[in-house]
Formats: structure tokens, C-alpha cells, sequence
């Protein structure tokens, strides 16, 4: 049987209003219920306030419910005797590098998390190696975090993570300061995560092509799930999603365009490989 | 060709010299940013794009060679300085991180006041720069902290437009937001181009966006300038461009191979709408046949 990985039922959050203002907190989250597998990817997608950094900060009692309930395997996050142990299952990865880095010396950085959580020092050197191996900064070890790339530092901010061997790993917007080629690094560890360890995946992005690649896409729109279904099926709702204020890949846009000048060519195409082979084949069939 | 408003000559930027940490982030760039043109910067981390720009308003001063503004060094006197610093305006990334007054009003105003004009001029000028981004009148009394994100973003690029700068310079102004902020934030910019006709400078590392605004793109490599000319010039090189770190955008990649696929496409294709016209005309000539 598939392990669950996350159960979220009903779950309610605001912030609390300032209290001057004396107004009433609005609802940041408004009833989400959301199911995730052990082992699966799962993108959220959702225009800026819809909600989905707060729902990521559930996931492992950064935040706690208003109302329903979080567990992530099997642990409600209320229970605050749990909390350790809920951190240890799921690591966050945020967007900005400088804010996750603690240390002067990549390896240091890299063995704190695991450090915290009272893992014996010969394990934890065997971790942050294996983290930084993982993804391609072993050879960092010893340098200054400050000076390296942006892309480089997020690399040492999920070895971090990774260093707890966590079972599952919150990624919230992790490209969104990166260049292409620091981008495409971070895809490439998502990817490794899952081939090699068989981690559950839960990315926060703003970025069609990389929503593309998982397993299972969320939409979110003021505070609810709005879409929930494999990419193909999400970006072929061309024009649901632009009311939602998001866009779908650049190569489904070309489709559906083509489609409404009348072209016999399927709508969904993710990649750009994809999408060239299905116009070939439109304009090789006569 | 219009003619250039700002230039750099030769200019060299060495962090650090004279020790161990010495490094030249900006190397012999010779550059020219023309009256009302689009310009695109485009380059990785680390490329040099963020040192280049902050010499475009004296932020930063060269190790060796010269920023001229309208052909007279900006450097060249304390006057000069405070003449670049009115009519190049620099929008860092992430400006929102920079507000400080207690009202979006008085943070639009910060940069006018400093300009020393009358009271009513910069009332003007505010009233002016909020409508340029779409920051409502009753939002200017508010705390920009109470803000979201993307208004955010715009009340701080509405502090920069009011000093009313003929050549805008942005530093990825659209990263962190959704698609929908995205576009906002760029038809506020090109509402002020096409109004003032300013020139705009919009550094970035999305291949994409840039093909969509760019008249003309410049790609920096390693602090020097690797290619410059239109975007179809720029984008026909998607080799060299992905050998830098760079993307091209996707647009490239499908034309690219469909052309590997035997579909006969015009040389310069690389956003949506030019391929949907490619393509339909193709289809034409198809069922034309």
C-alpha cells in the first residue's frame, strides 16, 4: 500500500489582524484539503497571496492550523511533542539563499540542521559529504558561502536540508532569484531526490516549465484548490489558468493559439522537443 | 540610428585590488544606450550586469575608463555626479526591500525632495509616477508595508520614475512575481518609454521576457560584452548562449528543431506571436497546395 506522505483536512489559517485596525483577519488559507503520496511530485501553482508559501509552512509546523488538521506521516502538527520529529521528516527549502545560511564554511553550514538535531558527529560528517556530493558543492566544502553564486548558495542551502535525510522536502519558489543555469541545477537535484532516494517533492513555483515536470499539479487561488490533476490535464485549461492570473508553458500557449486559427494540432505539448515533434508530424501528413 | 544618451568607454571595474580577493568584475566594456531604445542586459550571475549598471549613475566609480552622459564624464565633477544621478535612474532588484517612509506617498517623494524642487512640482511628480505604475491615489496616505508584494515593487519604481530619469535602468525587475504582476510591472514600464520617451535598460536573465520587449539586447559573459545586436542576432546564437549559462528562449528551442524536422521556418522566430504567424502561413501554403 502507498504510504501517505501528507493529509491535509479543512485546514483554516489568517494571520492575526494588526490591532489598531480593528479589522477582522481575512482567511489566508480557507478550507484545503489535500492528499500527497509518499515518493510522489507535487507543483503548486497560484498567483502572489493565493495562499501556497502559507500552506507550505504547514507542512512542517512552521505554521499551525486555525482550523482542520495537518499530519505528515501520520503526525498531526499540533501535537508539539512532535515538532522535532515532524522537521526531521520535512525540510524546507526557501527562495532567498543569504537568509538560509548560518556559517562562514560551507560544510559547517551544511552540518548544522543535523547538529540540532543531536545526530552523533561521525554521522553527520558522512551526511553533509553525502549532501554535498548530492548536489555537486562536495568540492565547496571548505570555501566562504558569501562569496559563492547565487545559484551555488542555494545548492549549499538544500544540502542542508538533504543533511537531515529528510523524507520529504518543501522546495518554496527555490529558482525564483536564480539564473537559468542555477535553475536547471536545482531541477536536476529535484530529480536526483526522487530517483535516488525516493523523497516526496512538493515545489512552490511560479514557473510553468518546471511545474511541467511533476507528477501532480495544485492550483491555488485565494486560499483554495482551485485545479488538482497531472500537468497535461492542468495546462490544457488555457484560459481558467489566465483568469487565475497564471500562464501555462510557452509551447501549450503556441498550440492553443494554433488550434484557434483553426490547425488540426493536440494542445498539450510541455517541452519544447515535444512540441516540435507534433507540428512535424501536422505538416508531414497530407 | 538614434543616437546615444549614455556610453561607457573602455570601462574596467577591479573589486579589491591590490589583494587576495582582487577580482575585475567588469572588464573593457564599451557600450552605448540610445535616446527612447528598449535595451536588454542580459548575462549570469556573477557576469557582471549589477556592477556594470550601478556605473551608469555614478554609484560606483570605474578603475579605469569613463561613463559619458550626453558626451561630458559623469564623473568628472561633483555637479556632473548629481546631473547623472536626475536623469539615470536605477531600480535595484528586489527594491521593495528598500522602502522606509511611513507613507507610499513620502517614499515616491524621497527622491524628488532630494532634487530640491518646489512642493507643488513634486506633488505633481508623485501624483504623476503613482498613476505611471497603477498605485492608487488612496493607497499614497497607507504604510507600504501594508502592501502586497507586486504594489510593492511598483511603489518603489514609482519613487525612481518620479525624478522623472531619461534613461531608466531596471535590475530584473519582474523576478519573484507571478505571470500575472509580471506583465503589469512591464506595461507600467512601457507606458512611461512610450510617454516620455525615455530610454529603458532592463537587466535580466529571462530570454523570454527580454524577447518580448528588447529593440536591442547586449549579453555580458565573464564581465565583458559577449554579443550585442538585435534579438533575432542574439537568439540565432543559442549554442554560445547556452555554453554561458544562458537560456534561450523556448520559442528558439521549438523552431530549432523543427527546422532538424525538415519544416521550413523564417530565420528570426523566437516569441509566440511570430511563431503562430509562421506557422499559419506554412498551413496556408499547405492547404494552398
Amino acid at each position: 500500500m502507498d504510504e501517505t506522505a501528507i493529509k491535509i483536512d479543512n485546514l483554516t489559517f489568517f494571520y492575526n489582524a494588526d490591532e489598531e485596525s480593528g479589522e477582522a483577519p481575512e482567511d489566508v488559507l480557507a478550507g484545503v484539503s489535500l492528499t500527497i503520496e509518499a515518493g510522489s511530485f507535487v507543483a503548486v501553482l497560484g498567483h502572489n497571496g493565493s495562499g501556497k508559501s502559507t500552506l507550505a509552512r504547514h507542512l512542517n509546523a512552521l505554521l499551525l492550523p486555525k482550523g482542520g488538521s495537518v499530519c505528515v506521516f501520520g503526525m498531526d502538527t499540533r501535537d508539539e511533542e512532535l515538532t522535532l520529529e515532524i522537521r526531521r521528516r520535512v525540510g524546507m527549502v526557501f527562495q532567498n539563499p543569504d537568509n538560509q545560511i548560518v556559517s562562514n564554511v560551507v560544510e559547517e553550514d551544511v552540518a548544522f540542521a543535523p547538529e540540532n538535531l543531536g545526530v552523533p558527529s561521525e554521522e553527520i560528517r558522512k551526511r553533509v559529504d553525502e549532501a554535498l556530493k548530492m548536489v555537486g558543492m562536495y568540492e565547496f566544502r571548505d570555501h566562504a558561502p558569501h562569496l559563492l553564486s547565487g545559484g551555488q548558495k542555494q545548492r549549499v542551502a538544500i544540502a542542508g536540508v538533504l543533511a537531515m535525510r529528510p523524507k520529504c522536502v518543501v522546495f518554496d519558489e527555490p529558482t525564483a532569484m536564480l539564473d537559468p543555469q542555477g535553475r536547471r541545477d536545482v531541477m536536476d537535484i529535484i530529480e536526483k531526490l526522487r530517483r535516488e532516494y525516493g523523497s516526496t517533492v512538493i515545489l512552490i513555483t511560479h514557473h510553468m516549465d518546471e511545474a511541467a515536470r511533476a507528477d501532480r499539479v495544485v492550483v491555488m487561488s485565494d486560499g483554495r484548490i482551485v485545479m488538482d490533476g497531472a500537468p497535461r490535464q492542468i495546462f490544457s485549461r488555457v484560459e481558467e489558468l489566465e483568469e487565475l492570473g497564471l500562464a501555462v508553458p510557452g509551447t501549450v500557449r503556441l498550440m492553443w493559439e494554433l488550434r484557434k486559427k483553426g490547425m488540426d494540432v493536440p494542445l498539450t505539448a510541455l517541452t519544447a522537443d515535444e512540441c516540435a515533434e507534433r507540428l512535424a508530424e501536422h505538416f508531414a501528413d497530407r | 540610428m538614434k543616437e546615444p544618451i549614455l556610453k561607457t568607454e573602455e570601462l574596467t571595474h577591479i573589486y579589491s585590488p591590490g589583494t587576495p580577493f582582487e577580482m575585475t568584475a567588469v572588464e573593457n566594456v564599451s557600450i552605448e544606450i540610445r535616446k527612447g531604445e528598449i535595451l536588454g542586459i542580459i548575462g549570469h550571475t556573477g557576469s557582471g550586469k549589477s556592477t556594470l549598471i550601478q556605473h551608469l549613475n555614478a554609484l560606483v566609480k570605474p578603475s579605469s575608463g569613463r561613463v559619458l552622459l550626453e558626451g561630458r564624464d559623469i564623473n568628472e565633477s561633483k555637479d556632473s555626479v548629481r546631473d547623472a544621478r536626475a536623469k539615470v535612474g536605477l531600480v535595484f532588484q528586489y527594491p521593495e526591500y528598500q522602502l522606509f517612509e511611513e507613507t507610499v506617498y513620502k517614499d515616491i517623494a524621497f527622491g524628488p525632495k532630494n532634487m530640491k524642487l518646489s512642493e507643488d512640482e513634486i506633488d505633481g511628480r508623485v501624483r504623476r509616477a503613482a498613476r505611471f505604475v497603477g498605485v492608487e491615489e488612496e493607497l499614497l496616505d497607507r504604510s507600504p508595508f501594508d502592501l502586497s508584494g507586486g504594489q510593492k515593487r511598483r511603489v518603489a519604481i514609482a519613487g525612481v520614475i518620479a525624478m522623472m530619469p531619461e534613461v531608466l535602468v531596471l535590475d530584473e525587475p519582474m523576478a519573484g512575481l507571478d505571470p500575472q504582476g509580471r506583465e503589469e510591472i512591464m506595461k507600467n514600464i512601457l507606458a512611461y518609454h512610450d510617454e516620455t520617451g525615455a530610454a529603458i535598460v532592463i537587466v535580466t536573465h529571462s530570454m523570454d521576457e527580454a524577447a518580448s520587449y528588447a529593440d536591442r539586447m547586449i549579453v555580458l559573459n565573464h564581465g565583458r560584452v559577449a554579443m550585442e545586436g538585435a534579438p533575432e542576432e542574439v537568439f540565432s546564437r543559442g549554442e554560445e548562449l547556452r555554453g554561458m549559462g544562458l537560456a534561450t528562449p523556448v520559442m528558439t528551442d521549438v523552431a530549432d528543431k523543427l527546422r532538424k524536422l525538415g519544416v521550413e521556418l523564417p530565420a528570426s522566430v523566437y516569441t509566440v506571436e511570430q511563431m503562430v504567424s509562421a506557422l499559419t502561413a506554412l498551413e496556408r501554403g499547405r492547404r494552398g497546395a
